[in-house]
């Protein structure tokens, strides 16, 4: 009985590799390629195409995501890292997780919303480009759907679970991680925890790179009732907190961040009818953040900086059947949320100096989204959205409207936008092992908190602060996407091109007449519109199953982002391959990785950015997985950066180095 | 008997009428929330002298109220304010003025108070220096009633006055303070600025050009933008608009033309 509490199995992780047959094994790639989604802690071996995003059951949510097509980090820090999509970051994003809109509580972006959610809260991951992730909410860059994981309802009383538990040399870092599923007839819970810590990281120079530790904590619990074969109810319930965590690039670091998720959602099926399913939900969460300087040597001067974000939301969302070569779905959503943050500095013979960093604002926003998926006939079929949505903002501090007044601007009144985004998409089959596809959007989306009404936000890039404008316009993308598929004889392939069109580009703008606040800054941008901003650019990802024991795979994203005019536009990453080359036995493979990186030269030095030199690293996974008396025991041994390469990506702030040679190794049981 | 009966009857009309006029004279010191800083009877005149807080060093308004016997406001004539300090030095007693508004009547001013104002120079000191304000109220039949209110001057922790010197050796007097209690956004600023004629003497000085410009020492001079440079409105009073972006120890730095001469100087203020 103990046995069975402490030693559990539940489904396996994403690198079992299955015997299926090589059609099976690309039509599922092919799907996930199509959809962009990658499938984490699934409990479906058998079916397993090979799954190269989560290296390690220790890998974080970033790292997953930074494998993904079109995705980027832009890194401060070894945690919180941001996810950028084709160029497009922060505001220009939406991330959402199951739906639900989540809000980082950090002037300075220490925060995005993946920081608060590891990966064994997940079992899905899924990225929209463009118009194509409307449903979820209105950006122009695209979504980050972050899936959670459901508690598995088997129809009989058993109990499941698994424990990891890994190391990592290069941080001293280890990490635990407990994932367990408990269920009866009708009904089933799953909890999850994970714990994190690990120290400063040596780089590749052989050096330690102060202020890179982190520590923290995660439990989600998840719970389903099934009140019918076609009805069901969910309660999810996420913490996570996190403290002491180190950002080298910048020049502070985070005391404690601490979010706390929770939903309730019903979700019904029909057998007839016109309706397929709905689905109803309403959520909570807050997120707490505080800044901390009292580890760094040579500050100016102490300041406490906390932020806060609190949203409610909740969403309804319907699939009806097809009717004739139409099939209609819709969702109508509504949230609201509140983000505040300050600053208090003290100086050393003065009083304390009070400021709003972000005065509080409350956004109420509701839309509506409509698609329909025409099946024009067996080869062709085409996928028409469509969101309407409605935002409000207000602010509802005193002072912060007065901070406003300073700047030139009456901030007291309520600001409404409607955005209107929508696109289609058109995909041709070819023929059996060819198809093409098309896509054209148009999307809009309204400034944050921080460009409309931020006050003397410092951006150490480059080493301005940066103050809102209440008089933004939004941003608005016309967008295009050209991909094609191939599939035969065990290889998978999906090439893409793209290009965005972005009006009225949000972009920092030197002001001259202004004084900085922070000490040594270099002077005052303020957040204003540019006329015009172009992306584009390519990606790839191949995948070939030589025999049953080797299969590869590779994929490039290559990126250019200029404003109108030719100059460069900051953060774009230059052209980047992942390559993967895996030997499976029976219980038993390896995988030898290679991440290559080539120079980026095409730089903003208006913007604070250097050049970066190209890098390659070597990675070498092994994983073994045997039976002991009926339970399942999992080993996993990896060099990362053999060669100890001294490198730093473009988007890592403040050219700090990465890991040097990180030797890792990690333990599983399950039942 | 008759006469005492009806001064009796009198008193009582009087009473009862001056009841209902008290309700609506004192009315306004409790709305305003007003200080009381000193009063005096003379005769059957009675002053006070209201201001919004304690008088101490720099500019403050003052509220002046005239009662009568039965205390009922006395809101018709022509009044007018000026200070003296009393100093004693060395066995010599000295006095001097310092500059004051001309005091708006009762008719123009609030709800029956005469509105003045005094730049006080220094504070008050037990030994040496004693302040005064000398009022004098002329009724309507031309009757005067002067009056000599002493008043306590504590000094401000932050200095709001200074005297400045020109160089042909002329002296100004100075003083900054802001319409209401200082903010974090737009706030009104006022400067006053007399000339010391003599020691009694203290006319406005009207047609200075000054430059405002607030800094903040502990942030290395970090400034806020949009001040609006304080232009002359009426006596010696300039307003203009000064913008502080947050909390704590501000700078206001002003560049001053007295004379056609550019003269720098500068007030702290923490908030």
């Amino acid at each position: 009985m103990i046995q069975k509490i402490f030693y559990s199995v539940i489904g396996v992780l994403g690198f079992s590799f299955g015997y299926a047959q090589t059609m099976e094994q690309a039509d599922s790639i092919m799907k996930q390629l199509e959809l962009n989604e990658v499938i984490i802690n699934s409990d479906q071996p058998a079916k397993k195409s090979t799954r190269f995003y989560q290296s390690s059951k220790l890998s974080s949510t970033e790292d997953i995501l930074a494998r993904m097509e079109g995705v980027s980090l832009i890194r401060r820090g070894p945690i919180g890292m941001e996810p950028s999509l084709r160029g497009f970051s922060s505001g220009q994003v939406n991330l959402v997780l199951d739906g639900m809109k989540v809000f980082g509580a950090c002037t300075d972006k220490m925060d995005p919303v993946s920081i608060y959610i590891e990966p064994m809260n997940l079992q899905r991951i899924g990225v929209e480009h463009g118009a194509s992730g409307l449903e979820m909410g209105s950006s122009i860059g695209g979504t980050i759907n972050l899936g959670v994981a459901d508690a598995k309802v088997l129809g009989e009383r058993s109990f499941s679970g698994s424990v990891t538990s890994g190391f990592h040399t290069a941080a001293q870092a280890f990490q635990n991680t407990l994932v367990t599923n408990y269920s009866e007839k009708n009904w089933a819970i799953r909890f999850a925890g994970t714990y994190r810590k690990a120290n400063d990281y040596q780089n590749g120079d052989g050096n330690k790179v102060a202020f890179s530790q982190y520590e923290k904590a995660n439990f989600s619990v998840s719970s389903r009732y099934n009140l019918s074969e076609s009805l069901f109810l969910k309660a999810d319930f996420i913490w996570d907190d996190g403290w002491n965590i180190g950002y080298p690039a910048l020049p502070m670091d985070v005391g404690s961040a601490k979010a706390r998720i929770g939903s309730l959602s019903l979700k019904r099926f029909f057998t007839q009818g016109n309706v397929e399913h709905y689905e109803v939900k309403a959520y909570a969460n807050s997120v707490n953040h505080q800044m901390d300087d009292s580890n760094r040597p040579d500050i100016f001067m102490h300041m406490d900086m906390p932020g806060k974000s609190q949203t409610q939301g909740a969403f309804f969302n319907v699939k009806l059947n097809p009717t004739g070569k139409h099939q209609l779905s819709g969702k109508a959503d509504l949230y609201h949320n509140y983000v505040i943050a300050d600053m208090t500095m003290y100086p050393q013979n003065s009083e304390p100096m009070y400021m709003l960093t972000w005065p509080g604002n409350h956004q109420t926003v509701g839309g509506i989204y409509i698609s329909d998926h025409v099946m024009l006939n067996k080869e062709n079929h085409m996928d028409l959205y469509f969101r309407g949505e409605v935002n409000v903002s207000s602010l509802d501090s005193e002072t912060g409207i007065n901070q406003l007044e300073v700047l030139g601007y009456d901030a007291s009144a309520t600001e409404s936008d409607f955005l209107k985004s929508g696109g289609l998409t058109y995909k041709n089959n070819l023929s059996g092992n060819y198809s093409v596809s098309l896509g054209l959007g148009y999307t809009e989306r309204v400034p944050t908190t921080s460009e409309r009404y931020g006050f003397y936000l410092y951006n150490r890039m480059d080493n301005h602060d940066y103050i809102g404008n209440p008089n933004l316009k939004k941003e608005n993308s016309l967008n295009a996407e050209v991909s094609s598929f191939y599939a035969k004889d065990g290889i998978v392939w999906k090439l893409s091109g793209f290009g965005y069109r972005i009006q009225n580009y949000i972009l920092g703008q030197s002001l001259s007449s202004f004084t900085a606040m922070t000490y040594g800054a270099q002077g005052v941008r303020q957040y204003q519109n540019i006329s015009a901003a172009y992306l584009f650019g390519a990606e790839s990802s191949l995948n070939i199953v030589l025999n049953e024991q080797i299969t590869i795979n590779n994929s490039v994203k290559w990126l250019r982002g200029i404003e109108k005019g030719g100059a460069n536009l900051p953060m774009i990453s230059p052209l980047k391959s992942y390559t993967h080359l895996r030997y499976s036995f029976p219980h038993l493979f390896f995988q030898l990785e290679n991440e290559l990186s080539l120079a980026q030269n095409q730089i903003s030095k208006t913007y604070g950015e250097y050049t970066t030199p190209g890098y390659y690293i070597l990675n070498l996974r092994g994983n073994y997985h045997m039976k002991l008396q009926n339970k399942e025991l999992e080993f996993s041994l990896g060099v990362e950066n053999i060669l100890n390469t001294s490198y730093y990506e473009h988007l890592d702030w403040g050219r700090i180095l990465r890991p040097g040679q990180n030797i890792y190794g990690m333990v599983t049981f399950k039942l | 008997m008759k006469k005492y009966i009806f001064s009796g009857i009198a008193m009582c009309c009087l009473f009862l009428m001056s009841c209902s006029k008290d309700d609506v004279k004192i009315d306004p010191i409790v709305k305003l929330e007003l200080y009381k800083i000193g009063e005096q009877i003379q005769g059957s005149t009675r002053v006070i002298v209201w201001g919004d807080k304690s008088i101490e060093t720099g500019y403050e308004k003052v509220y002046l109220q005239f009662l009568d016997k039965s205390n009922s406001s006395l809101t018709d004539g022509q009044v007018t304010l000026s200070s003296v300090m009393e100093m004693n030095m060395n066995g010599e007693v000295m006095s001097h003025s310092s500059p004051a508004d001309p005091v708006k009547s009762g008719n123009d001013g609030l709800d029956g108070l005469f509105e003045g104002g005094v730049v006080v120079t220094m504070a008050s000191n037990e030994e040496s220096g004693k302040w005064k304000l000398l009022i004098s109220y002329t009724s309507l039949n031309k009757d005067v009633i002067n009056f000599a209110v002493p008043v306590n001057v504590k000094a401000n922790t932050e200095s709001n006055v200074k005297t400045i010197t020109t160089k042909n050796g002329n002296r100004y007097v100075l003083s900054f303070y802001l319409s209401e209690t200082p903010k974090i956004g737009v706030n009104e600023a006022n400067l006053t600025l007399h000339r010391q004629e003599s020691m009694m003497n203290f006319p406005s000085y009207q047609t200075a050009e000054i430059i405002i410009d607030p800094r903040m020492p502990d942030m290395d001079n970090h400034g806020s933008p949009n001040n609006v440079n304080p232009v002359h409105k009426a006596d010696g009073h300039y307003v203009g608009k000064l913008n502080y972006t947050m909390s704590g120890l501000w700078r206001v730095n002003l560049e001053l033309t007295i004379e056609g001469e550019k003269i720098t100087t500068s007030f702290d203020q923490t908030f």
